[in-house]
């Protein structure tokens, strides 16, 4: 099952890591350039860029992905200007990561396109509550396949802050598992369709 | 309603309190004109005017933001939407997109 997080900037030994597979960050991003800042790291276009070798794809909602990451950013700061972030403070952006397993990159065919249909179906997610949200899958040889979200804390529809706590997290985990379970049923054609068929149907019954 | 409170309500909506501005003798002479053209007073003409900017919460309507970011995922489907065989819709809303990154500056 891929485990959804945030990212932890805090030091922490490796015992620490494998106990808590979902860390919580200490530092918010509540910088005037976090905006800017996480929007690079994600599509990995950051000045100087070391890791863009890491970068399978990356998209957006409700944001133009089409053309530069600059528009992107520019998108994202049109909507927290407008509803007074400046005058308001706090957190600007949440910062969430999709862990994969090998076993099931492998089952999406170990294909970039459906990589990034799992991460455009779980950014989904984040807009249908309205905010806009970048995400970017990544591999690298120690952290495996990830996808990065980046998402806008400010709602476009109301102009609230998002606040989120660990229940919501994992229920949004146990709503990514199914879009990427589909997504490696489309995938692979595998015998899940049937169970998955199955399944839809006794729902649909009851 | 009880007669106690009906009465607080129409004290606080009287109009007690007074302001004046500074303005040239041709603003005053526009703000007169405009007053009897719409058949009103110039205190109320200006109420008017001071509720509007009231409302104003911020320099930007946040319906133009909600509107924008509809807008602008509705173009992200349409263009993914698009098959190889209408490269040209395609590129018209890549154009499209590209001539509204203008309506995004804050």
């Amino acid at each position: 099952m891929a485990i959804l997080g945030m990212p932890s900037r805090n030091k922490e030994t490796k015992e620490q890591i494998v106990e808590n597979a979902v860390h919580y960050k200490k530092k918010n991003y509540t910088n005037l350039d976090a905006v800017e800042n996480l929007i690079h790291y994600v599509t990995r276009t950051r000045k100087n860029e070391d890791r863009a070798g890491d970068l399978i794809a990356y998209g957006a909602v409700g944001a133009d992905y089409f053309h530069t990451v600059d528009d992107m950013i520019q998108q994202f700061l049109y909507v927290q200007n407008v509803n007074g972030i400046n005058s308001r403070g706090g957190r600007r952006m949440y910062h969430e990561v999709l862990n994969l397993l090998d076993w099931e990159v492998e089952r999406l065919a170990n294909s970039p396109e459906w990589l990034w249909n799992v991460g455009m179906g779980c950014s989904q997610v984040y807009y249908q509550m309205g905010h806009q949200a970048v995400f970017g899958v990544h591999w690298e040889p120690e952290k495996r396949c990830h996808i990065h979200f980046a998402v806008n804390s400010i709602n476009f529809i109301d102009g609230r802050k998002w606040h989120t706590s660990m229940p919501e997290i994992k229920g949004r985990e146990a709503v990514f598992n199914e879009i990427l379970c589909r997504c490696q049923i489309m995938a692979t054609g595998a015998i899940e369709p049937l169970i998955f068929l199955n399944e839809s149907k006794v729902s649909v019954d009851a | 309603m009880d007669q106690r409170t009906g009465v607080k309500l129409l004290k606080m909506e009287r109009k007690t309190a007074k302001i004046s501005i500074r303005c040239t003798e041709e603003t005053k002479r526009k703000i007169a004109a405009k007053a009897e053209r719409m058949e009103t007073s110039e205190s109320r003409l200006l109420e008017e005017a001071v509720d509007v900017i009231l409302r104003r919460r911020s320099r930007y309507d946040k319906g133009k933001a909600r509107t924008l970011v509809e807008t602008q995922e509705a173009m992200n489907h349409m263009v993914r939407e698009l098959g190889n065989d209408q490269s040209g819709y395609r590129e018209q809303l890549l154009d499209l997109m590209e001539r509204m990154a203008g309506l995004w500056q804050f």
